[in-house]
């Protein structure tokens, strides 16, 4: 995302959210979440045309990036504890999953317990969808197959 | 008389030597968005500077205000190349919201991160 775009999407956040709302966080939140929500866009969907919504209420900040490239391919791999899940990815640090909940996916980490990062470890190098799980309180992905619309929505509390 | 004027303009480049040691290089990375755009330029410019030098790489990021997930990616796969080398990538200069994001995806874990350039150079 041009650094210029950037900051204005920032600016506008600023503007309509009260100062008390916990505003440093909320702007580094947004920043990321807006970065990678664009930089997925590009890299993954294969499209030009990417729209973005800005939602702000006393509740909520919400981003809705919507393209029409190619869909989110979900893995299947299942989760062996929790059975509703698949996993997204695997590491060291992280599981990120997957949850499917009528026809929205939603996206979730954990942070696992390693007593120490080993550096001869694999190290994951795809931090796309780990820093939007882990920026916002809510992130899901929908796909309307009529219009072949991509959808991804995510949501910080104020 | 033919005169032939011949201006020459020197590019930046996106990593500079700022200082070799024998045990260390400080480099600095200059770029203010450090993003999927110049990813793969950086990725391979640290990789053959560390494959020339066999040492530690300091990188300096003090110059850089954003970056993004594929950038990181960049940084984590030239550490590991650094360590299959038994070299090492530090960082300093980080701006306080990219320290953030690296603390949020806990890449604090495994980048050795200082304050000052004399800091990351305390133990060497």
């Amino acid at each position: 995302m041009p650094a210029d775009a950037l900051e204005e999407m920032l600016a506008v956040i600023k503007t309509h959210v009260h100062e008390d709302a916990g505003m440093h966080e909320l702007l580094f939140k947004s920043k990321f979440i807006l970065t990678e929500l664009l930089t997925n866009a590009i890299k993954h969907a294969n499209t030009s045309q990417v729209s973005l919504n800005l939602e702000i209420t006393d509740a909520l900040v919400k981003f809705v990036k919507t393209d029409y490239g190619n869909p989110f391919m979900l893995p299947q791999i299942k989760d062996e504890q929790f059975k509703d899940a698949l996993i997204i990815t695997a590491d060291v640090m992280h599981t990120l999953y997957a949850k499917q909940k009528e026809e929205l996916t939603y996206f979730y980490c954990h942070e696992n317990e390693a007593p120490s990062i080993n550096l001869d470890n694999d190290l994951p190098e795809h931090f796309g969808l780990l820093i939007i799980t882990k920026a916002a309180d809510e992130f899901f992905y929908h796909f309307d197959e009529q219009n072949r619309a991509n959808t991804f929505t995510a949501t910080i509390n104020l | 008389m033919t005169v032939a004027l011949y201006m020459y303009t020197k590019q930046p480049k996106m990593i500079d030597i700022i200082k070799n040691q024998s045990n260390y290089l400080l480099v600095d990375v200059n770029l203010n968005e450090a993003n999927m755009g110049n990813a793969a330029i950086f990725k391979s410019e640290i990789i053959s500077m560390l494959d020339l030098h066999h040492k530690k790489i300091i990188l300096s990021l003090h110059q850089v205000n954003y970056i993004d997930s594929t950038f990181l990616g960049a940084l984590v796969a030239a550490l590991k190349h650094a360590i299959s080398l038994k070299a090492d990538i530090a960082l300093v200069g980080l701006k306080k919201d990219i320290h953030d994001l690296l603390t949020l995806i806990r890449l604090d874990k495994v980048f050795k991160i200082y304050d000052s350039f004399n800091d990351a150079t305390k133990e060497d």
